[in-house]
């Protein structure tokens, strides 16, 4: 874990700059705004404290909020994901994972893209339903939630290549 | 009470997500009552400074198109200097004061957007004042630190801002449904007022905020509402919310006058 503090801070920083300079400031067809720095949370090591990494993620989606106005939606979405990522680890990955007998790194590519496609389908769902606040537009949403994660989840796997990542 | 205790800790991953998920949705609650928000915004020092490194970069490649922007509004000022006469302007009796800054943070895709410009206390600028470019309405001031303050855009879901008809001065309420951030909507307009496509809509100066006759936008769509007895209006706006940088924002100097009048009526 020690040596995992600044490898955690380059990627925070780098992911942060990313969102905060590159990504808020991009809007395809109008409204789709990627949140790549998600990843950050997708990626945090498996084998942290839960509740220290429950409030970690919340630290982080409040950094961002700051940064985007948003009040503390990206902080909800953030504490959901990490909540849920348990769960979601052992249903895509099979229960094996909380012993550390397979190495992240090397679970097939298949397994791989459902989990982080998944987890930002829930993120982009919980920040759209709390930035919208409201049912009357419902299907609308759900369309917005959609493509913005197809498009988070098409520039979180360019980035993972890029960048082999550890856990 | 031992039985509780014991219930409480197995599940405290359940119950720590709990508290904090109710935390971030108070905070993002609170955000829309306004006052007891007061330091988790753009305007704040971190952020707005980041803002503003980001913007200075920016700036520079917008030079040109900004020069070509700042000499047409100096030929039109002329113009009006020209035609007026010098015995017109008194400078002790002006109404509003304009003050200049430069938005560092823009945004239009949320449902409620806020711009960040890099003016605050120290030049004047306070809350509920409000904010144009050279061509029109952009939002009122909602937020200010000492260097920045924030603006309510009026790509804001909570935006009302009062305007009306250039033509047959009828009121109606500018709105946004948070879609297009090229088009806006207007209610309340009464269907005995006659619109055609392409009228102009200017700001009321019922609000105090916005002098009389800014330009809004002008007419696109519209149709009478459920009740058949108001107009919804779909117009297109004269700013392109989606490029900000130089804006203006307008201070009423007789603003404390007038509220002391109101307030002495109560």
């Amino acid at each position: 874990m020690n040596n995992a503090i600044p490898i955690l801070a380059i990627r925070f920083l780098i992911l942060f700059g990313v969102q905060i300079f590159i990504f808020n400031n991009v809007s395809i067809l109008g409204y789709i705004n990627p949140f790549v720095y998600i990843l950050f949370i997708l990626l945090f090591p498996l084998r942290t404290n839960q509740e220290q990494f429950l409030i970690i993620s919340f630290l982080i989606g409040l950094v961002l909020d700051l940064f985007m106005d948003t009040g503390g939606i990206h902080a909800t979405a953030c504490v959901t994901v990490a909540f849920l990522r348990p769960t979601f680890l052992k249903i895509i990955f099979g229960v094996a994972y909380d012993y550390m007998s397979i190495k992240f790194d090397f679970t097939d590519f298949l397994r791989k893209m459902t989990y982080v496609f998944t987890l930002i389908l829930i993120h982009n769902f919980v920040v759209i339903a709390l930035e919208r606040f409201s049912f009357s537009h419902f299907l609308l949403s759900l369309w917005f939630a959609l493509l913005t994660s197809a498009v988070t989840f098409f520039i979180s796997i360019i980035l993972l290549i890029l960048f082999k990542y550890k856990t | 009470m031992h039985q509780i205790s014991i219930f409480l800790f197995k599940n405290k991953r359940f119950f720590l997500f709990l508290t904090l998920s109710i935390i971030g949705i108070a905070i993002t609650v609170s955000t829309n009552t306004y006052h007891r928000y007061q330091f988790w915004h753009s305007a704040s020092w971190l952020s707005g400074n980041i803002h503003n490194i980001q913007q200075n970069i920016g700036n520079y490649f917008q030079l040109k198109k900004e020069n070509v922007l700042l000499t047409a509004d100096n030929t039109f000022l002329k113009e009006q200097l020209l035609n007026t006469t010098r015995a017109n302007i008194n400078p002790t009796q002006i109404d509003f004061t304009i003050i200049q800054g430069q938005t560092v943070k823009n945004s239009y895709n949320l449902t409620r957007n806020y711009i960040t410009i890099n003016i605050g206390n120290k030049t004047g600028v306070s809350q509920d004042m409000g904010v144009i470019t050279n061509k029109g309405i952009v939002g009122i001031i909602d937020r200010v630190s000492s260097n920045f303050s924030r603006i309510q855009s009026i790509l804001n879901s909570n935006s009302k801002i009062s305007v009306q008809l250039k033509n047959t001065n009828h009121l109606g309420i500018l709105e946004w449904d948070g879609t297009d951030p090229r088009y806006a909507q207007i209610a309340d307009v009464p269907s005995l007022a006659s619109i055609n496509i392409n009228d102009t809509i200017v700001t009321s100066g019922n609000s105090l905020t916005f002098p009389r006759g800014l330009l809004v936008g002008v007419v696109k769509k519209f149709q009478l509402d459920d009740s058949q007895n108001y107009y919804k209006i779909q117009i297109e706006l004269i700013n392109d919310m989606t490029s900000l940088n130089a804006v203006y924002v307008i201070k009423n100097n007789d603003l404390e006058e007038i509220n002391s009048l109101n307030s002495a009526n109560e």
